[in-house]
């Protein structure tokens, strides 16, 4: 890969050099002249070292000695990196060289060849005054390192530190990460420059004005990162981190977490009673539950179930793969308020979380719920001026499974030769479709003779009816071939969902939704190509393994990492998500019915949502900036009050047991770790970082808390505690996820 | 109105309460009191406000108005067979007579209201009104002009609120329209928008942030009693709010987080008042619509406090995407809507302010004439819709109502989709100008309304 040396060779060659403008040479790169041999690394990262990995044992190599700094400088639209502490400390300053800031990018490396033996040295130069760049050139491979010095273009300085690098296939090797680099021409050679990287969302982005150059170093990682790494993986992966958990996933790694998780049985939703639709002022005086509206004509016992689950379920990813699939594959209870349908409805996300995306369209179009919530129950061949409800067939295509327009493999819309965005599908397309879902009704009732329209009824799937079924020839689907005449109606069912799985839209539309739910609102085309290519083939020949997309979607570069800073980086956490992260943080055992009832407080009413397209959109725009936000859409003036006043009452309120409930318990936080520490508000401050923020509480952050922990006197632990856990989990620093 | 003393206020609120028993009889004379006991007491402000009533699912047009000539009836009942379930009977239709127009019309039987307003010269109907690019032909249409993802919820319903058919748009007609008029707010900062349903695109704008509130329920923060240490909390509440951000994501929660929590102090006593004037107007009705528009008619009864001159509110009612079932579900959601409209306007007749606020209906999409399984309909396009007030030419059908043939001159495709006569812009364009936008700048709001040879339609006077 280091044939790429060349373009820095290259840089340096052309001899027509702008000389530092004399009496400007402060904004100049070439004034950072601390001698080499004057210049230190971090006194405090050898001894953090040194306890980290005694104390822990987690890290096999010793804890990496030198942190590199990246400096952005806006004049003159250079990067440059610094693993000096004085030399940091001085453009911090900003005296003797003005106009350079941190970027909160960095990277760990080491200080000494003898920290880790498959280190290797990193040569820094300085572009020769009035010969080469107006910039500094940092390399770990010894063949660049040795041509550059023979460009007199470049002037050597020092060993800057040390660290590791790829393998010849660019890889890196288990506990450090890849650092990219990155070229930027710039105007003239005097203003050429290089950028390292470790966030690989920002190093693609620079592709808008540089040459990426791919993986540079293998930057050793800390157990802090590790760790903050794996607080990361909890949060996307499970419904919050607890203490124990972001230990154990440290322990087994991303991997082993995800084979835990993948082998885990679903947890099952409870069986609710069947009652007759729409009949609850008939049935229920006669039944014996006094609370028989609320307990199977609403979703009451289905929401906490949920919560239930959610907060102290073993099956995390599953379940929340199903929350995102639920939210994709959506029916509501303002249609079908009955839990002992939508129980079953929800399980099929559960059940089919890592299975094949082509059988979850199949069960998903043959459930009576879906049947009856997009009416393609009852939904007949066509008969005198009436014609095949399309409703179904066009929400198949629109939100379930390949959206409006054509696109490419990472998800960018495809145009046609006149530069115009192709829709995937057309009217005509809709009316095959709704022909293919004709014929079939509800399940039958035990005991109640068979009809051409069956009564209502949720007990299991939409059974056939061929008398009802189009039998004609049906076309075009969506590659405009068609269904031949005379095939039993199973059969063109089948082959119709065998038509929407093979489109090739499925992959960017599904995978783009799955990674907006766990990870990033606004994700990379490169991380949906990714992500994309694991439906396409799961390495083993299958489309559509949705075990292979949520690892995919979990392992990218771009999914993990200790710290990410691209500006668009991130996802408001949705409302469900926002109140089963800081319960679980808090230990919270709970029978699910106050989070049940906060959800539509918070703008996402479980398993309510407004319409088929969702709680929110997953293309939702947030207002004043480039960014798709899709939870931004229920994020408003009232819903944010609402979101305050829920973590108010989580800290400072008493949430007691349903009286009318057999086997309530209410929500009951635990609050013995936090209060164990508070009397020293920095520590407890340092631990909720840890817990809920994965180290990025920033010290602006720290020092506006503070004032309000300290205002409560040390003797009142439990005080302090509940309030330095309100100000964080109301903070927009924890409410948004990144 | 004579100009005599006022009642006071709680020789009023007991007045109020007797009538409240009365029943709905005696509601016009409750209206009258309402009236009264506010002509002293109303702000001699420049005020006006826009009310925007989405209907979400895409309402049937074909069933909300009706031809009642023999012709037209024909027409209609030809498509919309008996069989199907959904015909509305000739004799079920609530006739309506538009001044401007020698056919009679019939509403749909549950829009007695509306019917009466309608006979008031209170209420227009806009016939066959939808998203367009530029006036469009059936053989426009055919040859591909046409706007993006026609017949799609999510589309359709951005491109009603954007007014933008071309490409995905950012901003909603009514926010880029609060921009236009955001300077006679600057007083009081207070925001010209205001949301029943969330951040959604229509009152999305460039500059100004929409205020949400609740349809009931508190708007307080809670938690908050004055102690020191709670003062310490919410001065760090308030704190961590105000600190920039590099991430967009926590630069956006935290201007929305900020605006409610320095709102909340206003507005939340407005909601939680128990002595609003109109509230006996809304006693009776207990829908989410009447709740929302009881909560629009509490914020503009008290605009002296809020200091607002400009108010756009967002009123939803959803539902209406009636694939099956549509001659219950219809009936039920006009039977909501109609008697919450009827309440409202007469909250603005007793608040003094009936020719200052307009209020309108938006729906994503008409739907297919002829019917489909299920006794329901499928997505079309142009549709037909109200707007109500005293400020409105009322009692007139405005735009051209379309022949109602399968595959007939108006039909898009072959099941009755209609290719809308009136743009989306013009209908807003109408209410902008009304509201106060100048004509040169009107294409701020509405960036394709050059395309249309009338940017006033005529029934805001």
């Amino acid at each position: 890969m280091h044939g790429r040396a060349a373009r820095t060779h290259d840089a340096a060659k052309p001899k027509r050099l702008t000389p530092p403008p004399i009496g400007a040479g402060s904004e100049q790169e070439d004034t950072m002249r601390i001698p080499a041999h004057r210049r230190a690394l971090h006194p405090r990262a050898l001894a953090i070292a040194a306890i980290a990995a005694g104390a822990t044992g987690i890290a096999t190599a010793a804890e990496p000695t030198a942190t590199v700094v990246e400096f952005y400088n806006a004049k003159l639209d250079h990067y440059f990196v610094t693993a000096y502490l004085d030399e940091a400390a001085m453009l911090d300053a900003g005296v003797v060289v003005p106009g350079w800031t941190r970027t909160g990018a960095e990277f760990k490396a080491r200080a000494g060849s003898a920290d880790d033996a498959s280190a290797v040295p990193v040569c820094r130069f300085f572009g020769t005054p009035g010969k080469g760049p107006n910039s500094h050139f940092y390399t770990a491979n010894a063949a660049e390192c040795a041509l550059v010095k023979t460009n007199p273009g470049w002037t050597y300085e020092s060993i800057a530190y040390y660290i590791g690098v790829p393998d010849a296939a660019g890889r890196c090797a288990t506990g450090t990460t890849p650092v990219y680099r990155s070229f930027h021409p710039g105007a003239s050679v005097s203003e050429s420059n290089h950028r390292f990287l470790v966030d690989l969302t920002m190093h693609q982005k620079m592709a808008a004005s540089s040459t990426l150059e791919g993986v540079a170093m293998c930057s050793p990682l800390s157990s802090d990162q590790m760790k903050a790494d794996a607080a990361r993986l909890a949060e996307q992966a499970t419904f919050g981190p607890s203490d124990a958990l972001v230990a154990h996933i440290t322990a087994v790694g991303v991997d082993g977490f995800l084979a835990e998780q993948f082998a885990a049985p679903a947890s099952a939703y409870p069986a609710f009673k069947y009652v007759p639709a729409g009949q609850a002022q008939t049935f229920c005086p006669a039944d014996p539950d006094p609370f028989c509206v609320r307990d199977y004509y609403t979703l009451f016992g289905v929401q906490n179930a949920f919560f239930h689950d959610a907060l102290a379920g073993p099956d995390q990813l599953r379940q929340r793969v199903a929350f995102a699939l639920s939210q994709i594959m959506v029916t509501s209870g303002t249609d079908i308020p009955l839990a002992y349908g939508m129980a079953p409805y929800q399980q099929i996300f559960r059940d089919g979380a890592f299975g094949n995306f082509e059988d979850l369209l199949t069960r998903v179009t043959l459930s009576s719920v879906m049947g009856d919530y997009l009416n393609m129950v009852n939904n007949d061949k066509p008969v005198g001026e009436v014609a095949p409800n399309e409703n179904y067939a066009r929400e198949l295509l629109q939100l379930f499974s390949i959206g409006v327009w054509e696109v490419k493999a990472d998800g960018t819309q495809l145009t046609d030769a006149a530069g115009v965005a192709i829709p995937s599908y057309d009217q005509d397309t809709i009316e095959t479709f709704a022909h293919v879902f004709t014929g079939w009704t509800y399940p039958l009732l035990p005991g109640v003779p068979q009809r051409a329209h069956n009564p209502k009824n949720f007990l299991g799937d939409m059974v056939a009816v061929a008398a009802n079924h189009d039998t004609g020839a049906k076309g075009p689907l969506l590659d405009g071939s068609a269904l031949p005449a005379g095939q039993p109606m199973q059969t063109d069912l089948a082959q119709a969902i065998h038509n929407v799985f093979v489109h090739p839209n499925v992959g960017p539309f599904i995978g783009r939704q799955l990674i907006q739910k766990l990870v990033t609102g606004d994700p990379s085309p490169q991380y949906i190509a990714r992500v994309a290519a694991a439906f396409a083939n799961n390495g083993q020949g299958v489309r559509g393994d949705l075990k292979a997309v949520v690892t995919a979607v979990l392992t990218d570069a771009e999914a993990r990492g200790a710290l990410k800073l691209d500006p668009g980086y991130g996802k408001l956490r949705e409302p469900v998500l926002y109140m089963t992260g800081i319960a679980r943080a808090l230990g919270t055992q709970s029978d699910g019915v106050y989070f049940g009832t906060q959800s539509g407080q918070l703008g996402q009413p479980l398993f309510y949502p407004s319409s088929v397209f969702n709680y929110y959109p997953p293309t939702y725009v947030v207002p004043g900036t480039p960014n798709v936000g899709p939870e931004f859409a229920i994020q408003n003036s009232s819903t944010a009050i609402n979101r305050t006043n829920f973590a108010n009452t989580l800290a400072f309120g008493t949430i007691g047991p349903l009286p009318t409930l057999p086997g309530a318990i209410g929500t009951q936080p635990d609050w013995s770790a936090l209060t164990a520490v508070a009397t020293d508000a920095n520590a407890l401050l340092d631990r909720l970082d840890a817990l809920l923020m994965h180290g990025t509480m920033g010290a602006a952050m720290r020092a506006a808390i503070l004032p309000a922990v300290t205002a409560i006197p040390a003797a009142n632990p439990s005080g302090r505690a509940k309030t330095a856990f309100y100000l964080v989990a109301t903070s927009s620093h924890y409410q948004v996820e990144r | 109105m004579k100009t005599t003393a006022a009642p006071s206020r709680r020789a009023f609120l007991r007045h109020a309460a007797a009538l409240s028993t009365l029943g709905l009889a005696s509601r016009l004379d409750l209206v009258r009191v309402v009236a009264a006991a506010h002509a002293q007491a109303a702000p001699a402000t420049d005020y006006k406000a826009l009310v925007c009533v989405f209907m979400f699912g895409g309402n049937d047009g074909n069933n909300t108005v009706v031809p009642l000539d023999t012709a037209g009836y024909g027409q209609y009942a030809a498509a919309r067979t008996a069989a199907s379930g959904i015909q509305l009977a000739q004799s079920a239709l609530l006739p309506i007579q538009p001044a401007n127009s020698g056919t009679p019309y019939g509403l749909h039987p549950a829009l007695t209201d509306l019917q009466s307003l309608f006979a008031q010269k209170k209420l227009a109907v806009l016939a066959n009104v939808g998203t367009l690019l530029a006036p469009t032909t059936q053989a426009q249409y055919n040859a591909g002009q046409r706007p993006l993802s026609l017949y799609s919820h999510s589309d359709q319903q951005a491109q009603w609120q954007s007014s933008i058919s071309d490409t995905a748009a950012g901003t909603g007609w009514g926010g880029r329209l609060a921009d236009q008029v955001a300077a006679k707010n600057a007083a009081s900062g207070f925001p010209v928008v205001t949301s029943l349903d969330g951040t959604v695109l229509y009152t999305t704008g460039g500059t100004t942030v929409p205020l949400t509130i609740p349809v009931s329920g508190s708007f307080a923060l809670a938690g908050y009693d004055g102690t020191p240490a709670a003062n310490a909390r919410l001065a760090a509440l308030q704190a961590m709010q105000a600190q920039p951000s590099a991430n967009a994501f926590v630069t956006g929660a935290n201007a929305i987080g900020a605006q409610a929590l320095k709102l909340s102090a206003t507005v939340n006593p407005i909601l939680a008042s128990t002595t609003s004037t109109i509230a006996p107007l809304f006693a009776s009705l207990t829908t989410n619509t009447a709740k929302q528009l009881y909560q629009v008619a509490k914020m503009i009864e008290a605009r002296a406090a809020t200091g607002a001159q400009r108010q756009i509110f967002f009123v939803q009612l959803g539902s209406f995407d009636t694939h099956n079932d549509q001659a219950n579900r219809q009936q039920n959601l006009f039977a909501e809507l109609s008697p919450a409209l009827k309440a409202f306007h007469d909250a603005t007749v007793a608040l003094g302010v009936a020719s200052q606020v307009t209020t309108f209906t938006l729906s994503d999409f008409g739907r297919t004439l002829q019917p489909s399984s299920g006794g329901g309909t499928d997505h079309a396009w142009g549709s037909h819709h109200f707007i109500l007030g005293d400020a409105v030419n009322g009692g007139n059908l405005y735009g051209q109502f379309p022949q109602l043939v399968l595959g007939g001159p108006n039909d898009a495709e072959k099941e009755g989709r209609w290719i809308p006569t009136t743009a989306v812009d013009q209908y807003g364009a109408t209410l902008a100008r009304w509201f106060g936008v100048a004509t040169a700048d009107l294409a701020a709001v509405f960036p394709n309304l050059a395309q249309f040879p009338m940017s006033d339609l005529g029934f805001m006077g």
